[in-house]
């Protein structure tokens, strides 16, 4: 039960950094923007950017980490939900999120979806993806029974 | 249900909202429209506006000016003047005043210069936003961009600064705020020194 709280909490971290970075650093023009200002939170999100807009944050940080955040969110959410499972569809959930991930930039890059493909985007995907199926896939986080 | 239909539920659920948040992160369709209020072409803008107006006008009622983009005053659904106040406290007062149908401590306000007319539709700038129990958003903090108070900078209620292309909305703000009794006060000053 404790692995299964860790890969939640750990989930839910990593989903609320690659949001704020989102919220605080990227384009008014994404969708969310319109969801914020739907919930009535938009004004407060942009007094937070006013707050840090004097902080520079590299470029990979702002444009490549919080996807990769994103993917990884999903293995420890994936591993979350399989914790204590021995079957082996198991394997194809936690790697689902970096498979969709690591897979839609490479269609970008042979034009499948649009969009731009970018090698920092790839890489950052693909290390923290990595590390994530790493951490999880211990045999004490999702296989031992809970 | 079995242990990994149960698991198999759960986690197809958990994908469709991974999903919705990376739906997040998509161009949002209706910025082409939002993008014209912060435009300093007016004439284009004002023209391509009124268009994307009839076609939304409920999505575009929602839009909000943020911070550092360009919107218009408007008093709710009043085409009249919009008071303006010097600073946050004069606007509190001016609400209030609202409230209690005090048209004389408005005509006061003016007079003394602690708040100012504009017509409806004039152009400015979101400086800041003012919030109630740092939240709750009920103010603006707003540059005038055009006309005789070009420049000068006021607080008003946070509904009444719209998007350049947002239409007249219903406006919580009670109408008595709406510049009328002050505007009866002083007619021939504002004809004659309000700027093309």
């Amino acid at each position: 039960m404790r692995a299964r709280a860790t890969n939640v909490a750990a989930s839910i971290l990593l989903l609320a950094v690659g949001s704020l970075i989102y919220a605080l650093w990227r384009s008014h023009s994404l969708l969310m923007f319109r969801w914020f200002d739907a919930v009535g939170i938009g004004p407060l999100i942009d007094r937070s950017r006013g707050y840090v807009h004097f902080i520079h944050v590299a470029d990979w940080i702002r444009y490549s980490l919080p996807d990769a955040l994103w993917a990884s969110s999903g293995v420890f959410l994936f591993s979350a939900i399989w914790t204590g499972s021995r079957s082996p569809v198991r394997h194809f959930w936690i790697c689902i999120a970096p498979c969709l991930a690591i897979g839609g930039e490479l269609a970008q890059a042979v034009h499948l979806i649009p969009g731009t493909f970018d090698l920092v985007d790839l890489a950052t995907c693909a290390l923290l993806s990595g590390a994530s199926v790493a951490l999880t896939c211990r045999p004490y986080h999702y296989v031992r029974p809970c | 249900m079995s242990d990994l239909a149960r698991r198999n539920l759960i986690s197809v659920a958990a994908l469709a909202l991974l999903a919705l948040l990376a739906a997040g992160s998509v161009d949002s369709p209706s910025e082409s429209n939002k993008s014209s209020s912060s435009s300093t072409t007016p004439g284009l803008s004002s023209a391509t506006s009124s268009v994307s107006r009839e076609s939304t006008p409920a999505s575009s009622s929602r839009q909000l000016v943020h911070i550092g983009e360009v919107g218009v005053l408007r008093a709710g659904d009043s085409s009249g003047d919009v008071v303006v106040g010097a600073d946050k406290a004069t606007n509190d007062e001016l609400t209030k005043m609202a409230v209690n149908h005090d048209q004389e401590g408005f005509a006061g306000m003016v007079l003394s210069g602690r708040a100012f007319l504009v017509p409806a539709g004039t152009r400015i700038r979101v400086l800041d936003t003012l919030f109630t129990f740092g939240f709750l958003p009920t103010g603006a903090h707003v540059r005038i961009l055009e006309g005789r108070h070009y420049g000068r900078d006021g607080v008003v209620p946070f509904e009444w600064v719209q998007p350049a292309t947002a239409g007249s909305t219903q406006s919580a703000t009670p109408e008595t705020r709406r510049a009328q009794p002050v505007r009866s006060a002083t007619p021939a000053r504002k004809a004659v020194r309000t700027r093309p």
